[in-house]
């Protein structure tokens, strides 16, 4: 649904893309996940064709987006990640006006999400707060009808709750047969929601895969806490373990199965123990870390 | 939907130029007949001060009265200056408002084509600066009957299609600049800094022929009378209108957002 080839954008010296390829499939809700100035606003910019590559291919829905950005943005449905919006408008006209480009926008779906969302529809834009501009941009996003979903850091601003109900909508939209593709710092919320992952470093891409595969990949780890401070010597060593911390608090880095691990801790004065097995953050931790030191 | 958003956006800056040029019209036809009946007392004093311009004025109305007279007050000043700021200050917002105010990524990520959506906002603005501007030239043509003047019907409407023309240029280039600025009032304070210093130019006796307000000069609109149409001049217009519309469009197609 969406592909890049060898995509490269620099802003003069700057370069921001360098050789990105990608694809997502049809259905499926990817996550794009970078720090920040790694480039991912401006990928979602040219995919839209309102940013122009410098080289490289990008298609949307099969449409060259170099070539024919209008008819991409056709197919695309997008939340910028920018939430200042059209100040004297209230949030019903603000989502009128969204809607009115799109042919296959249906305004009571986006009136229906405004609710969901707790959105005061005659309130001025200028008195919402950035909370609800982001609601407001993904309520006119969801409701335009289109085959992709392009959204920019989604989640940044809002509740807990707003989370877990967009989380919701864009699992369903999955279903539905859309594309999702939305570029996150929320990495649990990535974790939570995506099909697929990828990582973005310095316009470079270092990793895109499954989430459940870069999970089993990333390995376990269990964090300990101790009666008393122990040294790196005194932890027990194993084939395949890897410790790291100091005093009280280790965590350790193991491959294999919990049960394997856990007899070796016995003689170990412990007060606490849990399962830190690697999350997403984690991974996208010893991802940049070991990029750094390259 | 374009339309309806501009207007919501501007609606207090067009009421107020409308208000504005309003007042112009009725105070230019109350003190008409003060003018018209001490003539010789206001030529005295022209010729004491040194700007060229107000003389020039003053002998136009001596020869040809109230045709010069709305042809200073409407289509000079009022057409010429107050539309023209007016002109500047939308022109300078058309693109470089919605990078200003961070509304552009929205905006352009919308399907529809730039190009439409330059010539919507440009007809747009046109239209908020041109028909006041024509509304109150029947106002003041209206309310000059009641002195007892009038004026022939296609004298007025070739002098409004010239001076429509000269704010549509205006409105075009300051468009153009907008699609490269950051900032919404730059091109603008551009614009009308250079027509303003055009302006100042023009009121002095050796340096007035090298204003640009010799476009819209009384010297062109007065002989339209005579069936005289100042063509060359028009074409300078529709030159800068296309130079314009052609250069913003080339500028915001290329632009990244």
């Amino acid at each position: 649904m969406i592909q890049t080839k060898g995509l490269h954008k620099s802003y003069g010296k700057l370069a921001v893309l360098r050789g990105v390829d990608l694809e997502v499939h049809p259905g499926e809700v990817f996550g794009f996940v970078g720090p920040n100035g790694a480039g991912k606003t401006t990928f979602l910019k040219i995919l839209l064709g309102i940013a122009s590559a410098d080289t490289g291919s990008v298609t949307v829905a099969g449409i060259d987006s170099r070539l024919n950005p209008l008819k991409v943005r056709q197919q695309s449905a997008y939340a910028p990640g920018e939430t200042s919006l059209y100040e004297s408008q209230t949030g019903v006209e603000f989502l009128k006006f969204a809607l009115a480009f799109h042919a296959s926008a249906d305004l009571n779906r986006g009136l229906e999400l405004m609710a969901q969302f707790n959105l005061p529809p005659k309130q001025k834009v200028r008195e919402y707060s950035h909370g609800m501009r982001r609601k407001l941009l993904l309520s006119q996003a969801l409701a335009c009808n289109t085959p992709v979903i392009l959204l920019d850091e989604p989640m940044e601003g809002l509740d807990p709750e707003a989370r877990r109900v967009t989380s919701q909508l864009l699992k369903a939209e999955a279903k539905s047969g859309t594309t999702v593709f939305y570029s996150s710092h929320d990495l649990a919320g990535v974790e939570r929601d995506c099909d697929r992952v990828a990582f973005l470093r310095d316009g470079q891409l270092l990793e895109c895969a499954s989430v459940v595969e870069i999970l089993e990949r990333a390995g376990r780890a269990l964090r300990l806490v101790l009666r008393t401070d122990l040294t790196a010597d005194d932890l027990p060593d194993h084939p395949g373990f890897r410790w790291e911390g100091a005093g009280k608090h280790w965590t350790l880095h193991f491959e294999g199965r919990l049960e394997d691990a856990l007899p070796q801790l016995s003689s170990l004065p412990l007060l606490g123990l849990r399962d830190a097995s690697a999350g997403l953050d984690d991974v996208f931790e010893a991802l940049y870390k070991e990029e750094a030191s390259c | 939907m374009l339309v309806q958003q501009m207007w919501r956006e501007h609606r207090l800056l067009v009421i107020g130029y409308s208000v504005l040029l309003t007042l112009n019209a009725i105070l230019s036809v109350v003190f008409w007949p003060d003018l018209r009946d001490n003539l010789e007392t206001w030529a005295g004093i022209a010729k004491i001060l040194p700007l060229k311009g107000i003389q020039d004025f003053v002998h136009m109305v001596e020869v040809e009265g109230w045709w010069a007279y709305v042809g200073t007050q409407q289509f000079f000043k009022a057409g010429g200056v107050i539309a023209m700021v007016v002109a500047g200050l939308l022109g300078s917002m058309m693109v470089a408002r919605e990078v200003d105010g961070r509304t552009a990524e929205f905006l352009f990520s919308r399907p529809i084509s730039r190009t439409r959506l330059l010539l919507t906002r440009w007809a747009t603005c046109l239209a908020m600066v041109v028909v006041p501007f024509l509304f109150t030239t029947l106002v003041i043509c209206w309310l000059g009957t009641f002195e007892g003047e009038t004026l022939e019907f296609w004298m007025v409407v070739q002098s409004c299609i010239h001076l429509s023309l000269y704010l549509a240029a205006i409105l075009s280039l300051t468009a153009w600049f907008s699609t490269m600025a950051h900032h919404q009032l730059k091109p603008a304070f551009l614009v009308i800094g250079f027509m303003m210093f055009n302006l100042a130019i023009y009121l002095v006796k050796d340096l007035w022929s090298f204003s640009a307000y010799k476009l819209i000069d009384l010297d062109l609109l007065l002989p339209i009378r005579y069936g005289v149409y100042p063509w060359g001049q028009t074409w300078v217009f529709v030159g800068c209108i296309a130079l314009g519309l052609f250069s913003a469009n080339f500028c915001l197609k290329r632009k990244d957002f």
